[in-house]
């Protein structure tokens, strides 16, 4: 499994890199957009692990839109937001929401992959919300 | 009771009216009357005389005036008597009565061809009565004073409208909400002229003349028609006004709560925006706690504490700088003078005030803590003899900074074979959160190192 993890925090995506490797999990890190769509381009990832406010103004949530749009990538938005738009279940698989264990991380990204190939979705960590399939058609 | 008439011409009643006709009248008439001769005696003294005057006919006829009224010699009465039998034209005036206190008397004084004629009225009750009215007059004009001033200076828009859903009034706000002079507004009907352009107002307008029932309070979101364009929101509330017949009229306020809607959608966010930052800080500080190493538990404890308290460090200067970035020299003198303190080292800093932008404010916390700790335990803050040269230049292209940062005259550094976590964490830190290049050299004078960050800085004031 390859996951694109976009997190403008140096020490957070330093912490979420080490604990997916362990995993097995092939990790690429972007600090921002661009970054992260150009890392895109040249990889077909399975998730894309974002961070819903993204350092000098961008939005975690334009990125999960271009993502999905642009390359079929998926993602799973990562904020210490309460509250997210209404219609982010529309091109987002699910929300983590920060501080989380590393045992969460991984619960939540067995999850989602579970859900991607249409598995029995095992129980998630309790910050883990994921949106129904009619939420992002 | 006979007309009385005084003894002393022998004129009987019989002969002064010739049949008794102007006595009966006299008697039955509810106006006092009393007649004088030219000598101030009584002649005629009427049964309303006897009630008014506190004496009856029989102790006053033939009596002078100043014998039977001694009280009122030298009286305004007095006076005004002298002056009509000196020019022979009658007068009405009032008195208060000095025989009997507490009474009001009009009095008509005519002159005879001999002597004085008085017509006596009680009015003492009609006195009450206007006395009554006109301390009800004035208190109605002083409530309609307070409620004028009210309503000219209520911070509030206040109408009040007819049955028929016209305006009668409105005080100085509403008219200012509505954008045109408050006389101008009545006999307009709500339909033409609504406080707020929104649904809502003339509705509720129309729900309260129907049902009587007030409408406490409605909040509506519309233009006006001043400023038909701009959203504002606005509290209002309808009520009924009863008269002898039913609804008379409804009175309205409108307040326009458009600040305070505004300042409840910032106290949201703000309260969004502290818990975001609680949890990204927590978020952090659990991940340096996962990534530090030490050789001892005691080691880890400071290298923790170091790490977190230099992310600490990083929220106070922004706090102080309601989160509008923080001054670079301060940052660098609060996180590198301890460490230079410990050993007695020297710490040079030398550049110009400029201004990091807030999302840059900790990651180069972090970064000059990691820098500034391995100084402390390999490099020039190591001893005494040590000296460590910061210098800083603004990039002429405007955001970016260029940073040296020199160590000289400590232990001769070692470069290290694989990176610690510390330098992981920086270069991390300058190459994906504050998009720079970070440039670093070991010779034996001591470790030299060139930060490159193009976004580092606000922009000039």
């Amino acid at each position: 499994m390859q996951i694109l993890i976009v997190e403008d925090d140096a020490i957070v995506a330093h912490d979420v890199e080490e604990t997916l490797r362990t995993t097995g999990v092939e990790v690429y890190v972007a600090a921002n957009a661009d970054d992260a769509l150009s890392l895109a381009e040249r990889t077909a990832f399975d998730l894309a692990l974002l961070d819903v406010r993204l350092g000098y103004g961008e939005s975690g949530l334009m990125l999960a839109e271009m993502l999905l749009e642009r390359h079929a990538i998926p993602s799973l938005l990562v904020t210490g937001l309460g509250e997210l738009p209404e219609h982010v279940g529309s091109y987002a698989l699910g929300v983590l929401a920060k501080p989380f264990s590393p045992g969460d991380l991984v619960s939540a990204v067995q999850a989602v992959r579970s859900a991607l190939t249409g598995q029995t979705v095992p129980a998630g960590p309790a910050g883990l919300t994921l949106f129904s399939g009619r939420d992002r058609s | 009771m006979d007309l009385a008439i005084v003894s002393a011409p022998q004129i009987t009643s019989r002969s002064f009216d010739n049949g008794g006709f102007a006595a009966a009248v006299l008697d039955r008439m509810a106006e006092g009357a009393f007649a004088l001769d030219g000598n101030w005696r009584f002649i005629v003294f009427n049964a309303a005389c006897e009630r008014v005057l506190g004496h009856t006919a029989s102790q006053v006829l033939g009596r002078s005036l100043w014998e039977v009224y001694p009280e009122i010699r030298g009286s305004d009465f007095e006076q005004r008597c002298l002056a009509i039998l000196a020019d022979g034209h009658e007068a009405t005036f009032e008195i208060d009565s000095i025989t009997q206190p507490g009474l009001c008397l009009k009095l008509r004084v005519f002159p005879l061809a001999d002597g004085l004629g008085v017509l006596v009225l009680d009015v003492t009750q009609r006195r009450r009565v206007e006395a009554d009215l006109m301390q009800a007059l004035t208190q109605t004009e002083a409530a309609r004073a307070w409620m004028d001033a009210l309503l000219e200076h209520a911070p509030i828009g206040l109408a009040f409208f007819d049955r028929e859903g016209r305006y009668i009034q409105v005080n100085r706000r509403l008219a200012e909400i509505n954008g045109i002079p408050a006389e101008a507004h009545a006999g307009k009907h709500i339909s033409e002229l609504p406080p707020v352009k929104a649904s809502g107002f003339e509705p509720a307008l129309g729900q309260v003349l129907q049902t009587g029932d007030p409408i406490p309070t409605l909040e509506i979101t519309g233009g006006t028609p001043a400023h038909a364009e701009a959203e504002r929101h606005w509290l209002t509330g309808l009520y009924p006004i009863r008269g002898r017949s039913g609804i008379d009229a409804v009175g309205a306020f409108v307040l326009d709560i458009t600040e305070r809607k505004l300042g409840e959608h910032q106290m949201r966010l703000l309260m969004q925006e502290v818990d975001h930052r609680a949890k990204n800080a927590l978020a952090v500080a659990l991940a340096l706690l996962r990534l530090s190493r030490a050789g001892t538990q005691e080691e880890f404890a400071q290298t923790v504490e170091g790490r977190i308290g230099a992310l600490a460090r990083a929220h106070t200067l922004l706090a102080a700088n309601r989160w509008q970035g923080a001054d670079l020299r301060l940052m660098l003198e609060e996180i590198l003078r301890p460490l230079a303190q410990q050993a007695g080292a020297d710490l040079n800093l030398q550049g110009p005030d400029l201004r990091i932008r807030s999302d840059g404010v900790q990651p180069l916390s972090l970064v000059v803590h990691e820098l500034g700790t391995n100084a402390l335990r390999h490099g020039a803050l190591s001893i005494a003899a040590g000296t460590l040269d910061v210098r800083w230049h603004r990039d002429p292209s405007g955001q970016g900074l260029h940073l040296d940062w020199t160590e000289s005259h400590g232990p001769a550094p070692v470069q290290p074979s694989r990176p610690g976590v510390g330098l992981s964490l920086t270069e991390r830190n300058i190459r994906h959160q504050l998009h720079g290049v970070l440039a670093m050299a070991w010779p034996q004078e001591g470790v030299r190192i060139h930060l490159d960050l193009p976004r580092l800085l606000a922009d000039p004031d």
